[in-house]
């Protein structure tokens, strides 16, 4: 235990020096490496997709033509949807904290197909290039949801950006299929199906979904290709064809797609409370339930993004109250946090303010989204900044927080190092007021009318336009004192040992950068995860320390 | 290993099938009118269900993947089920082909569509 | 638990598993899953073509007359023969009989390139009536509002399991050849199997492509 007078030191080798050498990395097995790339990557990818949100912002300062042309902005949103959508959310939390933990927690030595880990991140590297060659040819102009016939007649370059986010679905898919099978197969000894940490409950549910809905939106996209490049499609109503249709198939995919968003912030968010409370979860089975239950109910409630679209009534009743169904679920797992939370020994680090801010932000995101599940009311919210305000507090004031709250809470796992403290939580704080004062203006303009994906509106719109602009600036400035503190602490952090936050999670018996094999000797996990209750000083099982 | 498949049991499972498969030819001929339909699925489905369980091993492993199965399968129920509930109850002006008749085949005297299309 | 629980794993790149029979469930259970992604990709193509059906009840019951049965019903038995040799060749491998087993591979991959050819005779006669997909459909003899859907909808469904056995047809022969180089034994034939799973679910997508293009 580091606490035990000594100063913590970095191991000698770990599975950063364990070889060295570009070609090392690029033809790494080891999943830690993987998942490290895949971190970088994403973040590059948030980065190109946050310039967008910041052009889209600064246009929406004024009515009219602030800084770019119409098609422009039609071209921003889009991007900025496709790329923050399947570049960065869909694979955020699971490629890069999946990948480096699934194993440590679970106790085994690496993924089951470590080879396809590989081949996980070089498709997503090649959809992300052709996605970003779509990019530089102009993008896409239809909206991140590719809604036909428009776009299989627009004259933007749709093709590249549909084939790019086809290739990346399949680096997802092929990720699912392997963190599927580790958790089936790969378990050490005393890690049986009711001792699974919760985080590798939420990537399982999370790979779940993937396997699931992924190959069905890799077909659709390629119908819209195939439409948009021989006329061969059957969605063109001037055919018979039913646009409908396209709906139907995209959303089945992408309505699911919101849970892979949010499942794996959950699990992080699951880890954080016990950790950072010092209790044992409030009920594992309950956190359990849900998870698997957002995960199968979330198939059933892809119509109520087709609620004006001239579906049926009938439909548009059964999608309604079945989307209802999915807050349950959610709302179990807040009530369960923060009962987790209740008489704990509460340390207040920086993850631990992400947390805050997730169940915050998460609770407001979900009551809106079960608002918009109402039929007749969304009516009058469909297409409008309501929308728009409602799925960013998931997509941002959870998922997003619960990121950067993995960042943190496993800094000190990854590199051996810690962050500045104060720092970390001062920034969290900025973030979360700078998130509220983006998007909570939203909510109001939305109410009040004012549409999405429109770059022009009636002046009375404009004082709010201005705050959540000015919001989005104190956001984006945030993220950007996150990247220096972080990048220094890579080098010049201080050591953190073994196990800095006293947690009793799996991944945390190992040491801290881990070894290439994650476990000096093979372990065995004979108490159940978040187990506070034990009175050892900490984990000492498999003598990794 | 439980149940592992020999020669005996696929050239079994393989008559099986070919079986079927001209029974299904034959009711075909008949001209069930709907149930046609519902005939041919059936005969699939018990061709389907031979070929997975004993040519792809599902009956030597128990456990997931007989759990991967049974989840496909719910989920393309759920998939097509849910799609055909909401058109079955689509008023028919949004129903293909629309409250339009399309008098001519679009494209038999104009340029196919292709890339671009309307600008 | 399989008996072969405690044996090592057999194969280089597979020393993150702590047996054998780790090894074997990991493999089956991977490569099923896979092919539930399949299943869900051609899942996404049977749910237009149910729309359509529900859209248009009579449309779909006269396209039956302008699709080529016995063609259709000849390449069903042709790759169910296929899947039977495939089945045959593993249950020769289990057995150590791995001259056997490359045989009926080499014959299963002969069927496949067979199905190959009688689908590409059809496709020739429709587009020699002009029963072309999509915008390019010309066919006068059934020219009804969304004939060209029924067709489009069968060019696009049979073209993607086209593609799925031509690749079939490329796997199944790789494994041919490393049975035969020795590479598979009746203790380690894993690849053999998950390439049969594949060869199987291709022929599981013909069973009910068949009876909903042709049969009805």
């Amino acid at each position: 235990m580091s606490q035990s007078g000594a100063e913590p030191v970095m191991p000698e080798r770990h599975y950063l020096n364990a070889e060295r050498g570009l070609w090392s990395w690029l033809t790494t097995h080891d999943h830690k490496r993987i998942g490290l790339m895949f971190l970088g990557l994403l973040l590059l990818m948030f980065l190109l997709g946050g310039v967008y949100a910041l052009a889209l912002r600064i246009e929406l300062l004024t009515p009219g033509e602030t800084i770019m042309s119409r098609l422009a902005y039609n071209r921003s949103f889009t991007l900025h949807g496709v790329v923050m959508v399947w570049l960065f959310l869909i694979p955020s939390i699971p490629s890069a904290f999946g990948n480096f933990l699934l194993p440590l927690m679970i106790g085994a030595k690496d993924v089951a197909f470590p080879r396809l880990n590989l081949a996980s991140l070089y498709l997503y590297v090649l959809g992300a290039a052709i996605t970003l060659w779509g990019i530089l040819q102009g993008g896409a102009d239809t909206g991140w949801t590719f809604y036909t016939p428009y776009s299989t007649a627009t004259g933007t370059a749709v093709l590249p950006v549909l084939l790019g986010v086809f290739v990346v679905g399949f680096s997802t898919i092929l990720t699912g299929v392997n963190f599927i099978t580790t958790v089936h197969t790969m378990r050490a000894p005393g890690v049986t199906w009711t001792k699974i940490p919760l985080f590798v409950w939420a990537i399982y549910g999370t790979s779940i979904i993937q396997v699931l809905a992924t190959p069905v939106l890799g077909m659709v996209l390629v119908l819209v290709m195939l439409e948009r490049l021989g006329g061969l499609g059957f969605f063109d109503p001037a055919r018979g064809g039913d646009p409908l249709l396209y709906q139907h198939l995209f959303w089945f995919y992408s309505h699911p797609a919101v849970y892979i968003m949010i499942l794996p912030g959950m699990g992080v968010i699951s880890e954080a409370v016990c950790a950072f409370t010092r209790k044992n979860p409030f009920s594992y089975r309950v956190l359990v339930v849900s998870t698997v239950g957002i995960a199968f109910v979330g198939f059933l409630t892809w119509g109520h993004h087709m609620f004006v679209s001239g579906a049926s009534t009938l439909g548009a009743g059964a999608f309604s109250v079945l989307s209802m169904l999915v807050a349950i679920f959610t709302a179990l797992k807040i009530f369960t946090w923060l009962g987790t939370m209740y008489r704990g020994s509460i340390w207040i680090t920086t993850p631990f303010v992400y947390v805050l801010g997730f169940i915050f932000l998460l609770f407001f995101g979900g009551m809106s989204g079960v608002a918009v599940a109402v039929t007749s009311a969304d009516i009058h919210w469909h297409d409008t900044y309501f929308v728009v305000a409602h799925f960013h507090f998931i997509m941002v004031g959870a998922s997003l927080m619960a990121f950067l709250g993995a960042l943190h809470y496993w800094f000190p796992k990854m590199f051996g190092r810690r962050y500045p403290e104060a720092l970390g939580i001062g920034t969290a704080v900025l973030i979360i007021f700078g998130f509220i004062a983006t998007f909570l203006p939203q909510f109001l303009l939305g109410n009040m009318g004012m549409p999405r994906r429109y770059a022009d509106y009636p002046e009375r719109f404009q004082p709010l336009h201005v705050a959540s602009t000015a919001g989005a600036s104190l956001l984006g400035f945030g993220f950007l004192i996150i990247a220096i503190y972080l990048i220094w602490s890579l080098r010049h952090g201080r050591v953190a040992g073994r196990n800095p936050w006293e947690s009793r999670g799996y991944e945390w018996t190992s040491e801290s950068p881990p070894p290439k094999s994650n476990f000096h000797e093979p372990p065995s996990f004979p108490y159940p995860p978040h187990d506070y209750a034990r009175p050892d000083v900490a984990p000492e099982v498999g003598r990794a320390a | 290993m439980e149940g592992t498949l020999g020669y005996g049991k696929a050239l079994l499972v393989g008559v099986a099938l070919l079986a079927l498969t001209t029974l299904s030819y034959g009711l075909s001929r008949l001209h069930l009118g709907n149930w046609g339909l519902v005939v041919a699925l059936a005969i699939a489905a018990i061709k389907v269900s031979l070929v997975a369980f004993f040519y792809m091993h599902l009956s030597e492993r128990s456990g997931g993947p007989r759990l991967v199965f049974a989840t496909a399968g719910l989920f393309v129920v759920i998939l097509i089920g849910l799609i055909l509930v909401e058109a079955s109850d689509r008023p028919a002006a949004v129903m293909p082909p629309g409250p339009f008749s399309i008098e001519r085949l679009p494209g038999l005297d104009s340029q196919p569509g292709g890339e671009g299309g309307v600008r | 638990m399989q008996p072969e629980a405690s044996a090592r794993p057999v194969v280089p790149h597979a020393e993150h598993f702590g047996d054998e029979a780790s090894r074997q469930n990991a493999a089956h259970l991977g490569m099923w899953i896979f092919l539930a992604t399949e299943v869900l990709l051609f899942a996404a193509l049977f749910a237009p073509y149910a729309l359509y059906r529900l859209a248009y009840p009579e449309l779909f019951h006269q396209a039956r007359e302008h699709m080529d049965l016995t063609l259709g019903t000849i390449n069903t038995y042709v790759l169910v023969s296929s899947s039977v040799l495939v089945a045959l060749a593993v249950a020769s491998i289990r057995k150590g009989r791995e001259l056997v087993a490359s045989a009926l591979l080499v014959g299963a991959v002969v069927l496949g390139i067979t199905f190959l050819c009688i689908k590409g005779m059809e496709y020739a006669h429709h587009a020699k009536d002009k029963a072309l997909p999509g915008a390019h459909y010309a066919f006068h003899q059934f020219a009804v509002p969304g004939a060209s859907l029924y067709f489009t909808l069968y060019w696009i469904m049979t073209g993607v399991h086209a593609v799925h056995v031509t690749v079939g047809v490329g796997v199944l022969s790789v494994l041919c050849g490393q049975t035969l180089s020795g590479k598979f034994s009746a203790a380690y034939h894993t690849p053999l199997e998950l390439g049969g799973m594949y060869w199987h679910l291709v022929d599981i997508v013909w069973l009910f492509l068949w009876p909903l293009l042709y049969l009805s």
